[in-house]
């Protein structure tokens, strides 16, 4: 088009050289993946080298697990009656976190409180740590006795602990990291007794598979609470079933929407995988059932933690094989309980939640919504409180 | 770069210099030189061996360019002459071809790279923050005066605005926006900005069109601001389309065509004539009138009824077939406003009623006027005209998609047929339809929007500034195109604030006064003495006045 | 990428008095038309992409260069596609559509409940399509009507599109066993490794292909995007575009949200949001290629394609979690770069940073 100058021939150079370093980002991430996450692939060789004694004896364990976990829960995990009577007129306020199931929380604990005479008020936050500090402000100034709250780290609130020390207003938790230590006094789902959850994931892996698995797990690390049902997942597997392949990989916050993508492209590089684990499934499976089947890969089963209607709805359907539903309710009840013992002033006890394999066999017949694990969580804490 | 011009310095010692650069000057001026008074400093700028060339043009070769200390240099050429290229190798914002030579006062600079301190450039957008005031601009320039913690001393900021406006003899409220100045109080500012921290007279200042959007009446005021930099010993690179105002105020003038310099002479040497032959290269005659007959015996074909807007204030009208109309007058009087109401595109709202006998014999709200169809030549070719973005074809088609094939479907052949036709009856200059339209000078942009109006076979055109921004070779150009259209019928309509416009080519003028025709004069035989006197003659405070607002 | 001037032949002299210093490209012979189509400058996308292929080729050589992979590309970008088709007409024209992915969301959500309650399946769709039309026609009144700058008109409608499907659905998906049936099929279809979600996609892009290049319209879009005061004189209806590119994609973002409700099987309350961003980069990095500055359908396919593959690559590749965020933002850089530079070089303007700032200044001043 135009006689070479030296201006465009320079030019040139610098297109190619920003093109370069394109490919140079992609090479960034293929040193990074041989050292971010070691022995991924190499885990599916070992599924060949197995004695078909020990893996026998683990698949019994793990039916056996299985068998216990899809028994639904009937009572809650609270025994202990409170004893002594509750003071009633405290107000109680709930920190949401803002997304849809925070709010449903906020509703289930004003409707916990109530039941023993207590006023609570939701404070609606963005999630954001800024949002986050500023309703602590608005508990104290509107005089909370005590805020109920999920997923609070002590670090980040730690510059209006004083405050609430000051005032005598305790936190009860849940679903965190952290050890509890005033003026929190109550966490439940805590990682010991979410780890539970990982156990009976790789029971079901194993005893579905009658210890033919080869099972990829999907971590989330943007939560550092599943960490432990991830760590379990992986022993409890290996020791169900030694000869089992076993892999994970890492799905960051940003790239949930392409998380389905991810997962397929794992799979077809790792043809041997049947069985996909994922960490917080109604994060990670929106449109995965379809994408696996229009990859060819219908035969590869999901099993999951947590879940929404979305995902209850791919079990019923049989396009996911097993979930662990979360129990809102109980839990809800369980952090006012805990409340209850505070103001009554006897111990708190410290109690897990309900868990629970749901799988096409015992999907309950309304999954629309969220729904409560154990049906009479209501009138059994009612019992417990003395109401 | 630099690495040349260091050469060239100590290879050529300085009286070498300068005998070489009489040479490259034509006999006139080397006997300028000799004159004791002005040829014995260095030259306040020197330029030689300039060429920069784009893909597929070159923009100027060879071109060489000597200021002497304390004149006023002309700079005239067509659009597309190399004018603009040459002032921006010089502001820096062009990278020359190598070889060229560049010195300031006998200081030799890297063309394209440095911009010397003693160079200062008035663009012709001007360069200033609208939003603010002529103190503030001022300042943004010339650095404002701080006490401790960097605050600003607001009263000796005044003091020094003050000081600095005052030779140009302006009045002018320095705190409020520069967008509620005139343009010629803008320019004052943007010229004062120019020469801040100069003293006792020294570089040279560039004025790129500064005249460009000066009403007519107030470019004298501007011409003795000029004078006044000129006076205090600061040379002026004078850049214009108006060659009136070069004869007024420049002492040298240096011609440039097709990017080459033709010849740089003494403005006492040529005349209005002669010069506009040096810069088209042919036989032009500035003073063109198109032979086009007043048709008062001719059919309406527009009447305009009580019209009101902005600026119009019950104007009636009749239009004639074949008749070229020209509408004058002072800004404020509603000039500007007319065509684009009868476009039906007025940005303010018009009321009022317009009629078009021959299509119909009932009159229909002037708001309405879109649906009548009147193409328009706009004013502001850049802004409203032109879409750079697009090609000379896409351009050139934009009124008349609704033409080219069938039920919306583009008919690629039709479309480039109907191009070819037009960029040939129009001589469009273009390295073809298909390069974007911002590669073309201005004259050839303009016509490439007369041909978007033109190709939907109107009746009636209406023609805002129709030369506005156009060299005076393809100005005669559409003179003669459209004194043609009227021969075989078509009805033009044109508003300029160029009185050779109106000259040119009308066959009758209306001079519009507070919004409704105030005078009409035959164009046979009108002088541009009469007209102006129509138009400001008789109530020129009172058209001042009004110009200010 | 020098193109070698010799290989051009000489072109025929033409007739008519426009100076044929260069030939008009359209009666060029196909070879050099061809040449000039895969000049660097107009799909340095498509560069890029060539070399991420081989890139990925070398370093996953047995799952990459494969048919697998091309099904898997397709099928997990076409709604990204669509969402970024869906922008790519209000755009041509300059106006923003930020809500298209709250719309998305919401014809999604309205399909899923009345499909729920029992409505037919085809009436369904309807209600869900008929929804995203009206949302088109309230941002171009928002827009057009009410003189609002689209970016931050379609940003507020977008925020109410938002709060009405939370306060409609409490922020929980809306399920029901007839989202398996016939529903499903929409976005699951399975047509020899290939869904049909990509079909449509073609579809659309052939239709706009259409529309941009060879319709009136599409030029009157492009004068109007462009300049739309000398397009407005010019006698282009400009309002009027502006109205219907936004029921464009208000429209066409329904039917996106359609095929998304579709394919994970739920009317998700936030399954929209996440195509917010890729749409705009695909679109904006697609107005670069093929059609200098003008945003046109399949540039906007070479943005998604080049996206898309470069994240499955990464996937089959197991790069840690971090690399894909990492592709797509040194990806747009190098290509916008690749295309710019060559551009500018030719355009003949000076150097890269003055230009940017003269750009700068144009939009501060």
């Amino acid at each position: 088009m135009s006689p070479s100058t030296p201006a465009r021939s320079r030019m040139c150079r610098t297109a190619v050289v920003l093109a370069a370093s394109a490919l140079l980002a992609v090479l960034v991430a293929a040193c990074g993946s041989s050292s971010n996450s070691p022995g991924t692939a190499s885990a599916a060789n070992a599924a060949n080298t197995s004695s078909a004694s020990n893996s026998n004896s683990g698949v019994a364990a793990a039916q056996q697990v299985v068998a216990q976990a899809m028994q639904r829960p009937s009572t809650v995990s609270v025994t202990t009656p409170v004893g002594k009577p509750v003071p009633s007129g405290k107000k109680i306020v709930f920190i949401s976190c803002g997304i849809a199931v925070c709010d449903l929380q906020g509703k289930i604990v004003a409707k916990a409180t109530s039941l023993l005479g207590w006023s609570t008020s939701t404070i609606a936050t963005t999630g954001t740590p800024t949002s986050v500090l500023a309703a602590y402000d608005t508990a104290v100034r509107q005089g909370a006795n005590a805020i109920v709250t999920t997923a609070a780290l002590r670090a980040e609130i730690a510059s209006k602990l004083p405050a609430l020390q000051a005032k005598g207003i305790v936190i009860s938790n849940c679903c965190t990291t952290d050890p509890v230590a005033a003026p929190f006094i109550y966490n439940t789902s805590t990682p010991a007794q979410a780890a539970v959850g990982g156990k009976i994931l790789a029971a079901e892996v194993v005893a579905d598979s009658k210890g033919k698995a080869n099972a990829l797990y999907v971590n989330l690390p943007a939560y550092s609470i599943l960490s432990s049902l991830g760590s379990t997942f992986a022993s409890s597997y290996k020791q169900y079933c030694s000869s089992c392949g076993y892999a994970s990989i890492d799905v960051a916050i940003t790239q949930l929407a392409t998380a389905p993508n991810l997962i397929v492209s794992y799979l077809r590089s790792h043809p041997s995988v049947n069985y996909v684990v994922l960490s917080v499934a109604n994060a990670l499976d929106n449109g995965l059932p379809a994408a696996l089947s229009a990859a060819g890969l219908s035969n590869v089963k999901i099993v999951g933690q947590g879940g929404g209607p979305t995902d209850y709805q791919y079990v019923a359907s049989g396009q996911e094989l097993a979930l662990l539903p979360f129990d809102y309710y109980t839990v809800d009840y369980q952090m006012v309980d805990a409340l209850a013992r505070h103001f009554a002033g006897v111990p708190v006890q410290m109690t897990a939640p309900p868990e629970w394999l749901m799988t096409k066999a015992n999907v309950p017949s309304n999954i629309s919504t969220e729904f409560p694990v154990v049906t009479g969580y209501q009138s059994q804490f009612l019992k417990l409180w003395g109401k | 770069m630099m690495l040349l011009s260091l050469r060239w310095t100590s290879l050529i010692p300085e009286h070498r210099a300068h005998e070489e650069s009489r040479l490259l000057m034509s006999p006139q001026a080397a006997v300028i030189a000799d004159n004791p008074h002005l040829g014995v400093s260095p030259a306040a700028l020197r330029v030689e061996g300039l060429s920069k060339t784009f893909p597929g043009t070159r923009g100027l070769i060879d071109a060489a360019i000597e200021i002497r200390p304390g004149e006023v240099h002309a700079l005239v050429g067509q659009n597309g002459s190399g004018k603009s290229t040459l002032i921006k190798t010089l502001a820096g914002y062009h990278m020359p071809d190598p070889g060229a030579l560049a010195e300031i006062a006998g200081e030799p600079f890297a063309l394209g790279e440095t911009v010397p301190e003693d160079l200062r450039f008035v663009h012709q957008d001007l360069g200033l923050v609208l939003e603010l005031s002529a103190m503030d601009n001022l300042a943004l320039r010339g650095g404002f005066i701080r006490g401790r913690a960097g605050r600003i001393r607001w009263r000796e900021q005044e003091r020094e605005t003050y000081r600095i406006l005052d030779r140009f003899d302006v009045e002018l409220d320095i705190h409020r926006p520069l967008a509620e100045a005139t343009p010629v109080q803008r320019t004052v500012v943007a010229i004062a900005g120019a020469l801040q921290g100069w003293h006792g007279g020294r570089g040279v200042l560039v004025l790129d069109e500064p005249t460009a959007v000066l009403p007519h009446d107030e470019v004298e005021r501007l011409l003795a601001m000029v004078r006044e930099v000129r006076r205090s010993g600061t040379s002026v690179l004078y850049v214009s389309h108006r060659l009136d105002e070069i004869f007024e105020i420049a002492d040298r003038v240096t011609v440039l065509r097709a990017g080459r310099v033709v010849r740089t002479l003494p403005v006492a040497d040529v005349d209005h004539r002669s010069l506009a032959q040096l810069m088209v290269g042919t036989d032009v005659d500035p003073d063109y009138r198109a032979p086009v007959a007043d048709r008062p015996d001719s059919p309406v074909v527009l009447e305009l009824r009580d019209v009101h807007g902005r600026r119009l204030h019950g104007l009636s009208l009749q239009v004639h077939r074949g008749e070229i109309l020209g509408v004058a007058g002072l800004p404020g009087d509603g000039v500007q406003e007319l065509p684009y109401a009868l476009a039906g595109h007025a940005r303010h709202p018009v009321r009022g009623e317009i009629r078009l006998p021959q299509r119909s014999s009932a009159w229909s709200e002037l708001a309405d006027a879109r649906q009548l169809g009147i193409p328009l030549v706009p004013a502001d070719r850049a802004h409203e005209a032109i879409v750079s973005e697009f090609t000379v074809r896409e351009n050139l088609t934009l009124s008349v998609l609704d033409r080219i094939g069938s039920r919306g479907r583009l008919d690629a052949a039709a479309e480039q047929g109907l191009v070819a036709r037009w960029t040939e009856r129009l001589a469009v200059v273009a390295a073809s339809a298909e390069v974007p339209v911002s590669t073309l000078s201005g004259g050839n942009q303009q016509k490439v929007v007369l041909a978007r109006c033109l190709a939907r076979d109107p009746e009636l055109l209406v023609l805002a500034e129709p030369t506005a921004g156009v060299d005076v070779g393809t100005r005669v150009a559409i003179y003669e195109l459209i004194a043609g259209l009227a021969r075989d019928g078509l009805t033009v309509i044109v508003s300029s604030s160029d009185l050779g416009d109106l000259l040119a080519m009308c066959t009758r003028i209306v001079v519009l006064r507070d919004g409704r025709v105030g005078a009409e004069l035959g164009a046979e035989g009108l002088t541009e003495h009469e007209l102006v006197n129509a138009i400001e003659g008789e109530r020129s405070a009172h058209g001042a006045n009004n110009a200010t607002q | 990428m020098q193109r070698n001037d010799a290989l051009r032949p000489v072109p025929a002299p033409e007739p008519g008095a426009v100076d044929t210093k260069r030939p008009n490209p359209s009666r060029l012979p196909m070879t050099t038309r061809w040449l000039r189509g895969l000049a660097f400058n107009r799909i340095g996308a498509v560069y890029v992409w060539l070399g991420i292929v081989v890139v990925f080729s070398i370093w996953v050589p047995s799952t990459f260069p494969t048919l697998s992979t091309v099904k898997q590309v397709f099928n997990a970008n076409a709604l990204t596609a669509l969402a970024a088709l869906a922008i790519t007409i209000p755009l041509a024209a300059r106006v923003f559509d930020l809500s298209f992915a709250y719309t998305m969301t919401l014809s999604g959500v309205i399909t899923a409940h009345f499909l729920g309650v029992g409505v037919p399946l085809v009436p369904a769709v309807l209600l869900g399509l008929g929804a995203g039309v009206l949302i088109g026609v309230i941002n171009a009144v928002v827009v057009v009507v009410m003189r609002i700058d689209s970016f931050i008109g379609t940003l507020a409608t977008g925020s109410l599109i938002q709060a009405l499907i939370t306060m409609a659905t409490g922020g929980t998906a809306i399920i029901s066993t007839r989202l398996q049936g016939g529903f499903a099929k929409i976005g699951q279809t399975n047509v020899s490794g290939f869904t049909l979600p990509v079909a449509y996609v073609l579809v659309v892009a052939i239709a706009m292909w259409f529309l941009l290049e060879h319709t009136a319209t599409g030029r009157r879009l492009y004068a109007t995007g462009f300049n739309s005061d000398a397009a407005k004189l010019a006698g282009v209806r400009v309002d009027r575009l502006r109205f219907m590119s936004l029921v464009v994609s208000g429209s066409l973002a329904g039917a996106a949200g359609l095929v998304l409700a579709s394919t994970i099987g739920s009317g998700d309350p936030s399954a929209g949001t996440s195509y917010l961003l890729p749409a705009f980069a695909a679109a904006f990095l697609g107005a670069t290629q093929l059609k200098h500055g003008r945003f046109n359908a399949f540039g906007t396919l070479i943005a998604v394609l080049l996206l898309g593959t470069g994240t499955t690559g990464l996937g089959l590749a197991n790069a840690p979690q971090w690399a894909a965020d990492m592709f797509v933002g040194a990806v747009l850089i190098a290509s916008l770069a690749v295309t710019g530079i060559q551009r500018r070089s030719v355009t003949g303007s000076p150097g890269r940073l003055r230009s940017l700032l003269q750009r700068f200044r144009a939009v501060a001043g």
